[in-house]
């Protein structure tokens, strides 16, 4: 089938029923986009040179009428042992009122801070070559939910120099283990809830904010993933500057599973800078990833990971319309191990 | 840069306004309540930090394509940054799924100055020379070192 003709024949199936109910409203329109990325790197640990592609992200927006949005991003990727596979990262229905409420229901990133946000599957649009440790993809080894599927609740509230932002979200919580994103139920009656508060001081182009997230964990009696039931605190901070050609990005979390003989925390934070000068986006990256107290039987069921620290130093290269080359040098301190790592990527999207 | 930035400026506008310092309008319908806005909201706009007008219509952007060089004017003098920088936050809030502003890109001035006339919830810019009486001014912006 021709490729107009396919658009054409979704874009239909997927809008026509808003589309016959809203003669007075702009017609629904589709928009598609691609993203991924080309890598090759060094790892000094273990000794290693390699190629890579990353997740091929199908992205999918549609704008329907009476202030809806529909969103669907599936991703191909590899696995370590190189089988691709087929996620549904985000699904979502979007009503949006104003700039001081929309309401959105689905599979969403989880409202954690700016990035997690504001950065997707995709690495063309983030200015690295991947994310921060702290909140890395749950199925990268990431400590955090950074999927919810749920209901989320947000907005701004502008002032002349200032704005107050929210957000609300609840949902199921985290599966047996943490890679497992609950899309079809929860594993009992308490639910994840994330607030998160921030203000804009808009005429040093600065955003402060917090969050707060606290869910239940039930118990998992048998199998591989058995362990017992705790609560989960997140508690979070984060710091956004954009001036002009200027990004600086901080967040800081930590995570605190308790409960019975569990008392476990996790502590992680990034910063990041970056000056965009013509094409060319040099970036420094500080970020550290810490463990405390008892065993975490959710996070690490197989004993203390070790805490670990890394610099990244690297610069991004536009060199064409939706085509960015980056170079990225990291040197990370893992338990008492220093490794290195050096990686070209090609990001783009289409 | 600042300097080629005005270079091309003055090369480009010469030939379409016959003004080597081009002072550019930002413009909506006359249709649209807004009498004035400064520099402040117009940046907030076209950053779609806020995407309602007070009407609580979604704003439409309407510009010109990245490589025009007035395009390039406009955002190094309002947003300060780049048109392809612009290009990917839209993308970003796009792919967000939080851009309720829509975008609308057009290749002259005269198709800008159509679209914009006829939409009440529509803003962007021409050359002040340009300023057709279908259109309303709300900000008067001078593309020279901010």
């Amino acid at each position: 089938m021709p490729a107009f003709l396919s658009r054409g024949v979704f874009a239909l199936l997927v809008l026509g029923g808003a589309a016959a109910s809203a003669q007075s409203e702009p017609s629904p329109s589709l928009h598609l986009g691609v993203f991924t990325d080309v890598s090759a790197g060094y790892h000094s640990a273990p000794d290693a040179l390699g190629f890579a592609i990353g997740a091929v992200d199908l992205f999918v927006t549609g704008d329907l009428t009476h202030g809806f949005q529909a969103l669907a991003e599936t991703t191909f990727e590899a696995d370590a042992a190189g089988t691709m596979g087929l996620d549904v990262e985000r699904a979502q229905l979007r009503w949006t009122y104003s700039d001081a409420l929309s309401i959105t229901a689905g599979r969403v990133h989880q409202s954690l801070g700016t990035y997690n946000t504001a950065f997707h599957h995709g690495k063309y649009l983030m200015t690295a070559v991947d994310r921060p440790r702290v909140i890395a993809f749950e199925d990268d080894g990431g400590p955090l939910p950074m999927h919810l599927v749920g209901l989320s609740i947000a907005g701004e509230l502008h002032g002349e120099s200032l704005a107050l932002g929210y957000v609300v979200e609840g949902g199921n919580g985290r599966g047996p283990v943490p890679d497992s994103v609950l899309n079809s139920g929860d594993l009992d009656l308490s639910k994840s809830i994330n607030a998160q508060l921030y203000v804009l001081v808009k005429p040093i182009d600065l955003r402060l904010g917090a969050n707060l997230l606290h869910d239940f964990l039930a118990p998992v009696a048998s199998g591989d993933s058995a362990r017992p039931g705790f609560e989960e605190w997140i508690l979070g901070g984060h710091l956004l500057w954009q001036h002009r050609s200027t990004r600086v990005t901080a967040e800081v979390y930590w995570l605190r599973h308790l409960g019975g003989p569990v008392a476990a925390t996790t502590f992680g934070a990034f910063a990041e800078a970056e000056v965009r000068t013509g094409a060319l986006t040099p970036y420094l990256r500080l970020e550290t990833l810490r463990s405390s107290g008892t065993a975490d039987p959710f996070l690490a069921p197989d004993g203390p990971r070790p805490d670990q620290s890394i610099v990244s130093v690297g610069v991004r290269a536009d060199v064409a319309s939706a085509v960015a080359l980056k170079l990225q040098g990291d040197v990370s301190l893992v338990g008492s191990t220093w490794r290195g790592a050096v990686i070209a990527q090609a990001a783009f999207s289409f | 840069m600042l300097l080629s930035l005005c270079s091309l400026l003055a090369a480009s506008t010469l030939g379409q306004t016959g003004a080597a310092r081009p002072e550019l309008a930002v413009v909506v319908s006359p249709a649209n309540d807004v009498k004035e806005m400064s520099v402040a909201s117009v940046s907030e706009v076209f950053l779609t930090r806020r995407q309602f007008w007070a009407n609580r219509k979604p704003v439409t952007l309407v510009m010109l394509d990245d490589d025009a060089p007035l395009q390039a004017a406009f955002t190094e003098a309002l947003l300060h940054k780049a048109p392809d920088e612009l290009s990917r936050l839209y993308l970003q809030q796009r792919y967000r799924g939080q851009l309720t502003t829509k975008v609308v890109r057009v290749g002259s001035f005269a198709e800008l100055a159509k679209l914009v006339a006829e939409d009440p919830a529509a803003i962007g810019f021409v050359p002040a020379a340009e300023v057709k009486p279908a259109l309303k001014v709300v900000l008067r912006l001078s593309t020279r070192a901010p």
